[in-house]
Formats: structure tokens, C-alpha cells, sequence
């Protein structure tokens, strides 16, 4: 029987893979892109790949995330209304991994250099009643460290590096310190639940224009684990009739008794 | 009468009584005929269509563009203020008040959260509290708005003691903080056990606007002073 079923199991099986594997060939691969200004005093054209995405975009704004080809992408940043030809005043690769979830960020380095830094966005959902905070040092600053409702968050955080974790939904206050020098007092930063809140650090601690701004990823939300609401048993339903393990093993009994008398139809004839 | 005849007639009987089984398992989960389209309307859509702080981008603006775009497509880049001042949380009205005339229900109702550890929902030990599940939407808004009450604590009854004779076609009104109010019909009720709850479908933050009221139900552990069930009553708002 075996020997039989097997090579018509085996033909299934490939014929079954190859159009698995021809449907997600053919569905484009993407990730999705979304683009932080944070280089203050550039008024900004972005070209993707040589054509012009954003025209005249300001600082301290973000584009809505956008889906965008698995693969590598030319980002050229040039001042507004400056020659497509024209030397970039930041220019990098954007790479895209298929299933990716990138931002790229417009900044300046911890020298004060423009420069763009593509992060890797942890998307995976959060527990209920929590948000993913995360701040990302991309600011012209010695290594800066960042409380979060006066204990640690960060502590020695480089540019262009990250530090974060799961916290309770609500506002709470950063505040930002290089060395012993305050850069950014308490400040509040409303936190809504089911979402991750990237905060960059951008500006310069020379010219004390230290500031965040913040990007949104929403949709990470899980539901509560259950709903305890009775503890004292006055509303119980009597275990016996229609109680659920009953009627299994009613089921049951039926089941083996039907077996049992087919059993002996078979014998019997 | 045969001995074959005997066993097949055996094998008849137990069939219809599983049959009759299974029909008493169906009506036993306290499924009525409206409760399904009531769980199938706020049943979860795709993420991020709830329009609030940063809207999805939308598929249908991609165009196609002549020249070197790689992978041949470039979407339309929006774009929005970043700026950490001008981080704001939706604007919700919260419910503050539940009145269920035909059980004579007449409750304050509170935002609540989650429990830490267990990350259920975290229910005062107040019998005649109602709670509102303040991370989901208002009773009204898009998705299902969940409020909660005890059937007992503490041996005495809950606010939601008499949920479960709650039927289709009974109306309750919420009260909000603004000072308005809001009337909802009842368009379904059903019992899940306790692991089996839909959760993702009652806390959904999308689709059409639903009200869950949600209590305890089934039989009692004394040892774990817990019930096995949640009674759930569904609700959609009546047109004003």
C-alpha cells in the first residue's frame, strides 16, 4: 500500500513546493523606509536612485514609512533647489533586506559632519500596556547618558548608536546629560501603548541646540492575557449536565461502543 | 435478529447519540443565532488603519516612474513634524458611567490597564466598579471598546451578576466625561473558556465600532477561587 501511495505522495509534494516557490518569486520583494531629517539649517532635496523624493524638505520632520524594493538605493541630499548634478551635501547606500523595517536619518556626526545612519527598526510586538522605547544619539555630542524617570536608560551612548527597552504606556520625563554637563533638562515624552517611540538626539552641544525629535511605529499592540472577574463562585454553573467534560466523555463512550459493534458486524458476516 | 443485524443496530444507536452529543455541546456554549455576526465584525484588520498619530502609507499612491528607480517602482514620500512637542496621543472620551436598565445596572466605570506579571486585565477588587479597558478604544470608537465587571468578589455580587440574562435586542447607555451619552443594543452573547477567549478579536483597535461587556462564568474552582469561563456581550451603537 505504502509502496504505492509513495511516489504519487512524492510528486505532490515537489509539484506543490515548485508553486510555493514560483508565487514568492513572483511577489516583489520590499522593506519598509522611513526618512528622518535631523540636520538642522538644511532645507533639503532627497533623490532615491538619481530622481528627486522630497523637495524641499525640512528639518525636524519625517517621512510616513513607505515600502520600498528589496536591494541597494542611492540617497543623494542636496540644498533645496541645488543642480541634480550638483555635488550631494550627504550622499549614502541605503540597503534594504527583504521583510526589513529601516529608518534613515539625516544628521550630524559626533564631529559635527553631515552625514546619513540607516537603523534597524525592532518591530516585533510589545506586551499589553507597554510601548518600545528606544533613543538613538545622532547628535554632534560627546557620548551622552539618558534618563528615564531619573533611573538610567542610556549610559555612554555613542553617535551613531542606539539603547532602549519595554516600558509602561504613559508620559514619561527624559532628560539628557554629557560628562556632567545637563545638555537636555526633564522633559515629558507621551508614550501611547502598542507602539515603538524612536527618539534621536540631534543638533550640537557646542552651539547648545541639543533637542529630540521622534518617529512612530504603531500596530505593535498585543491584547490583555485574560479578565479576572468572579472569585467567590456564586454564579457557578453546576458541573454535571452540559459541562464541557461530560459531554467528552459521552462522546468518547459513543465513539467505543460504535467501534466495538462494528467490530462484531464484520465478524458476524 | 441476527447477531449482525444486533451489532449494526449497536453501531446506529451510538452514532445518533454522538450526534445528540455533539448538538448539546453546540447549545452548551451558549452560542445564539446572532452571536457569530457579532464576533465577526470586529474581527481584526490589517495593522495601522486607525489614522492616528502616523497613518500607513497607502499602497494605492505608489506610481510607476520612467528611468533607474531600482525595482522599477518609487512610492510617494509623505511626511510629517517630527519634532518631540508635537508628540500628542489621540484625544479619547472617556466612558464614565454604564446603565443597563433591564437589569438594573446604574455603575461608575474606570480606565484600567494591565496586571503586571500575569498582563491580564487589571480589575479593582471593587465589585460595583465597572473597567474600561483605557489602551483600546471608547464604547463608540473604532474597534472593540471592552468594559469588564465582577459576577461576585469577595462573596458577594458583582455589577455583572446578571450579565448572562442580558439578550439580543436589550439596549445599555454609556455616560462619558464630557457629559454626553451614547445607547448600544445587544447583538450577541457567548461563553468561551477561559484559555479559548478571542482576545485579539475583543481588544481589536480596528474595525467596526463594538461594545464588549465581559464577566465571569461556568463552574468554579474553590481551590484556585476562579471561574472557567468569560461571559461576553456583544454590542454595536444605535443610530441617534
Amino acid at each position: 500500500m505504502l509502496k504505492r501511495v509513495l511516489p504519487f505522495a512524492t510528486l505532490a509534494f515537489v509539484l506543490v513546493s515548485l508553486l510555493g516557490l514560483g508565487t514568492a518569486g513572483a511577489q516583489e520583494a520590499t522593506g519598509t523606509v522611513t526618512i528622518v531629517h535631523g540636520f538642522r539649517g538644511l532645507v533639503a532635496d532627497v533623490y532615491l536612485d538619481g530622481t528627486l523624493i522630497l523637495e524641499s524638505f525640512e528639518p525636524e520632520r519625517a517621512t510616513d514609512p513607505v515600502q520600498l524594493a528589496a536591494g541597494d538605493h542611492d540617497v543623494e541630499v542636496r540644498e533645496a533647489g541645488a543642480e541634480a548634478s550638483s555635488a550631494a551635501a550627504v550622499a549614502g547606500t541605503l540597503t534594504v533586506p527583504a521583510g526589513s523595517n529601516l529608518s534613515a536619518v539625516v544628521h550630524l556626526s559626533e564631529d559635527g559632519e553631515p552625514t546619513m545612519t540607516v537603523f534597524n527598526n525592532d518591530v516585533r510586538g510589545v506586551p499589553p500596556g507597554s510601548t518600545r522605547l528606544v533613543v538613538r544619539n545622532t547628535a554632534a555630542a560627546d557620548p551622552v547618558n539618558v534618563s528615564l524617570d531619573d533611573a538610567p536608560l542610556a549610559a555612554d551612548l555613542g553617535n551613531p548608536k542606539e539603547a532602549g527597552r519595554e516600558v509602561t504606556a504613559a508620559t514619561h520625563r527624559l532628560s539628557v546629560s554629557a560628562g556632567s554637563e545637563v545638555l537636555l533638562p526633564p522633559q515629558d515624552v507621551p508614550l501611547q501603548e502598542g507602539t515603538a517611540q524612536y527618539l534621536y538626539l540631534i543638533g550640537s552641544q557646542s552651539d547648545g541646540t541639543v533637542a529630540w525629535i521622534t518617529q512612530t511605529v504603531n500596530g505593535l499592540t498585543s491584547a490583555p492575557a485574560g479578565v479576572p472577574t468572579g472569585n467567590s463562585g456564586l454564579a457557578a454553573e453546576a458541573p454535571g449536565a452540559g459541562s464541557s467534560s461530560v459531554l467528552v466523555a459521552a462522546a468518547c463512550f459513543f465513539v467505543v461502543v460504535a467501534g466495538l459493534g462494528a467490530r462484531e458486524a464484520v465478524r458476524a458476516r | 435478529m441476527t447477531r449482525r443485524r444486533v451489532a449494526l443496530l449497536v453501531v446506529a444507536l451510538a452514532l445518533l447519540g454522538l450526534a445528540a452529543t455533539a448538538a448539546l455541546s453546540v447549545r452548551g456554549g451558549g452560542s445564539d443565532g446572532s452571536a457569530d455576526d457579532a464576533a465577526d465584525i470586529s474581527a481584526r484588520r490589517p495593522v495601522g488603519a486607525d489614522g492616528t498619530t502616523t497613518p500607513t502609507f497607502d499602497q494605492s499612491e505608489t506610481r510607476d516612474v520612467e528611468g533607474n528607480i531600482s525595482g522599477g517602482r518609487i512610492p510617494v514620500f509623505t511626511h510629517r513634524s517630527a519634532r518631540l512637542e508635537d508628540l500628542a496621543p489621540p484625544v479619547v472620551v472617556k466612558p464614565v458611567r454604564l446603565r443597563i436598565p433591564s437589569l438594573d445596572v446604574e455603575a461608575l466605570v474606570g480606565g484600567v490597564g494591565i496586571a503586571p506579571v500575569s498582563y491580564e486585565l487589571d480589575v479593582p477588587p471593587d465589585e460595583t466598579l465597572v473597567s474600561w479597558y483605557q489602551f483600546g478604544p471608547s464604547p463608540g470608537g473604532a474597534g472593540s471598546a471592552l468594559l469588564a465587571g465582577h459576577v461576585d468578589y469577595d462573596g458577594r455580587a458583582g455589577v455583572f451578576y446578571r450579565l448572562r440574562w442580558l439578550d439580543p435586542g436589550q439596549e445599555f447607555e454609556v455616560g462619558y466625561e464630557d457629559g454626553s451619552t451614547r445607547t448600544f443594543e445587544v447583538v450577541g452573547r457567548r461563553q468561551f473558556e477561559k484559555e479559548q477567549l478571542p482576545t485579539t478579536q475583543l481588544f481589536s483597535e480596528d474595525g467596526p465600532p463594538t461594545v464588549v461587556l465581559i464577566t465571569c462564568g461556568g463552574e468554579f474552582d474553590e481551590g484556585r477561587r476562579s471561574y472557567s469561563d468569560n461571559l461576553v456581550v456583544y454590542a454595536t451603537p444605535v443610530a441617534s
